[in-house]
């Protein structure tokens, strides 16, 4: 039959340590999080509040945007407009798939 | 003690290899603390821009606490075996995004690709026209570093910072913002109207993670991206055309500088195919850690300064554009545009707060009069792209607009804002 294994005291220290370890990073990690959180909100309000102190509220009522389509781009999606401000994109798949190929656990 | 001549040339052996080591790799050392964050200062190879890393780990930092992993959208920061190092495997699975930077509890990640020191050379040289290019969520968070509460509008104090560094010029990248809501806008309703020959839904194209997130591991999902560049790149390509001609500048002597609440940023200012200008429209990219660097650098406090104003022609913004810095705010601008675009009508209560707040995914129906029911949907975190992805690829998406931003909360939580080091654990 097994011998019972009693709670050593440097048993416990060691146990208890560990257990205090696990839960003040726990707890740090916690307050890192939430003061994170926090500031992403704080600035969002900032944001917000300054939206409604702009004297102009709508891109389309922009008197620059409105002179640059008179002297230069003629209208949205025109021509020009095509040439300089719209693009193509670069499929890259092929390059993931040989990362997941070698064994990586991407998401999708 | 009285050194012999073995010692003596031993010393000299050891010193002068040590010496020569350090002429042969100057780089080793090239690096600072910008705004708690170790930054490699070399200059970045252009070229060689989608085989570079922007981020990286520090091994000797990393405690193997696994935050970054959990943070990562795309998972190519990992460990070998867990509890051990962490690193960015690849530079292919990365999308540049930085939350893993600005979310370790360690500081144990580093930015791998600076232009500050290109940024100064162009400074320094007198015949360079330097353009400021700055972020709509830039101007949220410069303050802080140099004391202001968080969430302070610094814009002015940024433009008068920008100007007292050496900027030549300064063109605010809002003008752009409201210049994408038309573009954007005029693309959505050609799509709806059926006058343009894309898909819907249409994905907006400000967030540059996003956008090499979708080419890599969505690539069929490319046609339901907008055509239109991110602000920024827009900029670029207009201040070297329309800019230089209206300011009667050569655009070869024009130096644009993008300056972004961003690390992905980085990596679409490299792009080969942003030279529409004829030029590469965007010379430099430095985010909003790498300026209050620069601005501490130069002696200056931001937060003295008094407010000034950007150069006009291409430096006036609406409220419109200046959301563009949190998440839902492309996508309000876009309503703001086609509600009035569509119906004709005035818009009297601008602020749309169905599609604001916190929440990953938020969906919201508005019937413009006189035309459709736009039903659209607002994405906060590339994680929460993926059911909004899945009903696209089933055929039963009922969106017609949706707004993706990378970093949850959008630009003014972005990758590249100052980080909060006030609770890290200390090591």
């Amino acid at each position: 039959m097994k011998e019972r294994r009693n709670i050593t005291r440097r048993g416990f220290i060691g146990a208890a340590a560990v257990t205090a370890g696990m839960f003040s990073v726990t707890l740090a990690y916690a307050k890192k999080v939430f003061a994170y959180a926090s500031l992403r909100q704080i600035r969002t309000d900032g944001v917000y509040a300054q939206d409604k102190k702009m004297p102009l509220r709508k891109s389309q009522d922009n008197p620059e945007v409105k002179q640059i389509y008179k002297d230069f781009l003629e209208h949205p999606n025109s021509h020009k407009a095509h040439e300089l401000l719209h693009t193509e994109y670069v499929d890259r798949a092929a390059r993931v798939k040989a990362l997941r190929d070698k064994g990586l656990k991407l998401t999708y | 003690m009285s050194i012999n001549r073995k010692e003596f040339l031993k010393m000299a052996g050891g010193t002068a290899a040590a010496l020569t080591a350090a002429q042969l790799l100057p780089s080793c050392s090239k690096e600072a603390s910008v705004e708690h964050v170790t930054t490699s200062l070399e200059s970045p190879d252009i070229k060689k821009y989608d085989s570079t890393f922007f981020v990286q780990v520090d091994s000797n930092k990393c405690q193997g606490c696994h935050t970054c992993n959990d943070v990562c959208p795309t998972k190519i920061i990992d460990s070998k075996k867990p509890g051990g190092p962490h690193y960015v495997y690849s530079p292919d699975g990365c999308i540049n995004c930085g939350q893993c930077l600005v979310n370790c509890p360690y500081n144990a990640i580093e930015e791998k690709v600076s232009f500050i020191e290109d940024v100064w050379k162009a400074i320094k040289d007198p015949g360079k026209i330097v353009v400021a290019l700055p972020a709509p969520a830039v101007r949220y968070a410069i303050g802080e570093p140099f004391g202001m509460e968080p969430g302070t509008f610094a814009g002015g104090e940024m433009y008068a910072a920008l100007r007292k560094i050496g900027f030549d010029i300064i063109w605010d990248t809002e003008f752009a913002a409201d210049l994408t809501i038309m573009e954007e806008g005029s693309e959505l309703v050609g799509r709806i109207k059926k006058t343009i020959d894309k898909p819907l839904p249409q994905f907006t194209s400000c967030c540059p993670g996003w956008i090499k997130y979708v080419e890599s591991f969505h690539p069929d999902l490319i046609p339901n991206l907008s055509t239109c560049k991110s602000p920024v790149c827009m900029m670029g390509a207009l201040s070297k055309t329309y800019g230089a001609q209206n300011k009667k500048i050569d655009p070869r002597n024009i130096y644009t500088v993008s300056i972004m609440p961003c690390i992905a940023k980085k990596f679409e200012g490299m792009r080969p195919e942003m030279n529409d200008s004829g030029f590469r429209d965007i010379d430099a990219t430095i985010n909003t850690r790498e300026l209050a660097y620069m601005i501490k650098k130069a002696g200056v406090d931001l937060s003295t300064l008094v407010s000034e104003k950007a150069d006009p022609l291409l430096g006036q913004s609406t409220g419109a554009a200046t959301i563009f810095g949190v998440s839902g705010g492309v996508m309000e601008a876009a309503l703001r545009f086609a509600y009035e675009a569509v119906s004709g009508k005035t818009l009297t209560n601008v602020d749309l707060t169905a599609v604001r707040g916190t929440k990953g995914i938020r969906e919201a129906s508005i019937q413009i009069p006189g035309g459709p029911l736009v039903n659209v949907c607002v994405v906060s975190g590339l994680k929460n792209a993926l059911p909004v992805i899945k009903e696209i690829k089933e055929g039963r998406s009922k969106y017609h607009f949706i707004e993706v931003m990378t970093c949850p909360g959008g630009c003014v939580n972005g990758g590249g804002q100052p980080i909060d080091v006030s609770n890290n654990f200390v090591i």
